[in-house]
């Protein structure tokens, strides 16, 4: 089907067909559609467009479609391989403008005959597409004019209403495959509109929407799996690694901060530890000081001295012996009588009264007889002590008196005295 | 309008019905993600421009999903899988923002 200019029987006819097909391809870049990018651009590939393209093409949206697009090797095509395309299209169309033109019709689509349509849709499979080139391979000379005379033509094609009129018959088969065969607006966002209502269960629509399933799936699967805990389940090796690095990083971080802290509590722990030692301390001293200063009572194993002197023979150097002999034999707390017996107790005694008037005083406090020593301390150290021979017990016997040391594992020496806060000494650092 | 109710009820059944991925499959499930995104919207722009072909379609979704699956499955075994997919991501990308670029063209004109 080679056209050479100026050959034909009917030139001016051919010419004008020509011109007409041109202008309808026009028509198709006005709205995108490049002949041969279409299977390309589908997959969202930018197909390099036919060097006629360009070459007629000052539009705006176009020129911006490319400017991603031109690195595609796509572009490379050789320039007659776009036109032999359109040379098909041409085979299958011919008859279609003619006869449309003959009717003098405006193309309006339904009223294409079904054959047509038809082999338009073979003539513009891909497979038909993609071994066309080869086919046309001859006539690239013819293709490589192409261009020359259509520059004249151009205007006069796209004023006439002829012109326009074809143009939308050519149209339609370009829109048809993907449509389904509706009407399809010239625009894009009427074929958006045209595509989503009314629904129509076509085998296109359906493989789409089982595709748009498994990506809405997989998008949905995604996303709830990076929102999960589980993230980690779809991370790669390498991710992996490095988030344990991290992990491994903040777990020392953290280990460390949790020794400082333990630190920090054994010590505040231990000083508040030696803080009640030292209380407890404190009371326990305070009292055995008490006992040794006679401010608390006392109680414990120690013995009990009784002492009986119905003739007056005991007297108040006698008693200050029998006191030293217990303080040395180990007396704790000592109680004569109701007088407790601290560091500072004295004994006195009216030498002017004699016999059994004899009156002794411990502390200023007159003691009557029988003289009762509670005494806490050994025991068996502090009997003994009394009853050596020659001892206490012994000279007080001398002097007639009856003298009794009962052990007990229970003393009680309850008497108490004030303490009292010295005018002089002052508790000093050691 | 079918194709989107496709879309709708993928999303729907993957977010009720948590379907459990192979362990194998997972790490290629964003990127296949991706280049099927990828493709949608080579499509979408496609029908807009009144060039869309369910076979073409059809074809290049699945090639598109397999071979950047095949991409990121070869980085893993060579040691690159995280540039590698960070790659084919950005290759997506760019494409996606071209086509969508496209559409809206198409769609608001400007």
């Amino acid at each position: 089907m080679e056209r050479q200019p100026g050959t034909g029987p009917d030139e001016a006819r051919d010419e004008r067909l020509g011109t007409d097909d041109r202008a309808a391809h026009r028509a198709a870049q006005d709205r995108g559609d490049r002949p041969r990018g279409d299977a390309g651009e589908q997959d969202g590939e930018v197909v390099a467009p036919e060097g006629r393209d360009r070459d007629e093409e000052p539009r705006e949206g176009a020129s911006q479609d490319r400017d991603g697009a031109d690195p595609t090797p796509g572009r490379a095509a050789p320039p007659g391989r776009g036109v032999a395309v359109t040379r098909v299209r041409e085979e299958a169309w011919m008859p279609t403008v003619t006869a449309q033109r003959d009717a003098g019709a405006q193309g309006s689509r339904g009223e294409r005959p079904a054959a047509v349509s038809s082999a338009y849709r073979t003539g513009d499979s891909p497979e038909r597409r993609n071994a066309a080139p080869s086919g046309a391979r001859p006539s690239d000379q013819v293709t490589e004019e192409r261009p020359r005379a259509q520059s004249p033509a151009e205007p006069a094609g796209e004023a006439t209403p002829a012109g326009s009129a074809s143009r939308e018959g050519s149209d339609a088969p370009e829109v048809a495959p993907s449509t389904g065969g509706t009407g399809a607006g010239p625009t894009g966002r009427q074929r958006l509109a045209a595509a989503l209502w009314p629904p129509r269960a076509s085998r296109a629509q359906f493989i789409v929407a089982l595709l748009l399933f498994a990506l809405g799936l997989g998008l949905a699967i995604q996303v709830r799996s990076n929102t999960d805990e589980s993230r980690l389940r779809g991370a790669r090796q390498e991710d992996l690694v490095r988030i344990l690095d991290e992990l491994d990083s903040r777990n020392k971080r953290l280990q460390e901060e949790k020794r400082d802290l333990e630190q920090q509590r054994t010590e505040l722990e231990n000083s508040s530890d030696q803080a009640e030692e030292a209380r407890r301390q404190t009371e326990k001293r305070t009292a055995q000081l008490g006992v040794l200063a006679g401010t608390v009572a006392a109680r414990g194993p120690g013995i009990t001295l009784t002492i009986n002197d119905p003739g007056g023979h005991v007297r108040a150097d006698m008693l200050l012996d029998t006191l030293q002999e217990l303080r040395a034999a180990g007396a704790e707390a000592i109680q004569i009588n109701e007088v407790r017996v601290v560091a500072d107790t004295f004994f006195s005694e009216d030498l002017s009264r004699e016999g059994a008037n004899a009156v002794v005083e411990i502390d200023g406090h007159r003691v009557e007889q029988p003289y009762r020593f509670e005494v806490i301390g050994n025991p068996q150290d502090l009997e003994p002590a009394l009853n050596i021979p020659g001892g206490v017990v012994q000279s007080m016997e001398r002097e007639q008196a009856t003298v009794s040391v009962v052990r007990s594992e229970k003393i009680v020496v309850d008497a108490l005295r004030q303490a009292n806060q010295p005018d002089y000494a002052r508790s000093a650092p050691e | 309008m079918i194709a989107v109710l496709g879309l709708v009820v993928g999303v729907v059944v993957g977010l009720f019905v948590r379907p459990v991925v192979p362990d194998g499959v997972e790490p290629y499930l964003p990127i296949a993600v991706v280049a099927a995104l990828d493709a949608v919207f080579g499509g979408v722009r496609a029908m807009l421009d009144g060039i869309f072909d369910d076979k073409v379609f059809v074809v290049s979704f699945l090639s598109n999903v397999t071979v950047a699956a095949l991409i990121v499955y070869l980085g893993d075994k060579l040691g690159v899988g995280s540039q590698l997919s960070t790659g084919v991501v950005v290759v997506l990308g760019i494409r996606i923002f071209s086509n969508a670029a496209a559409i809206r063209r198409h769609v608001f004109r400007a």
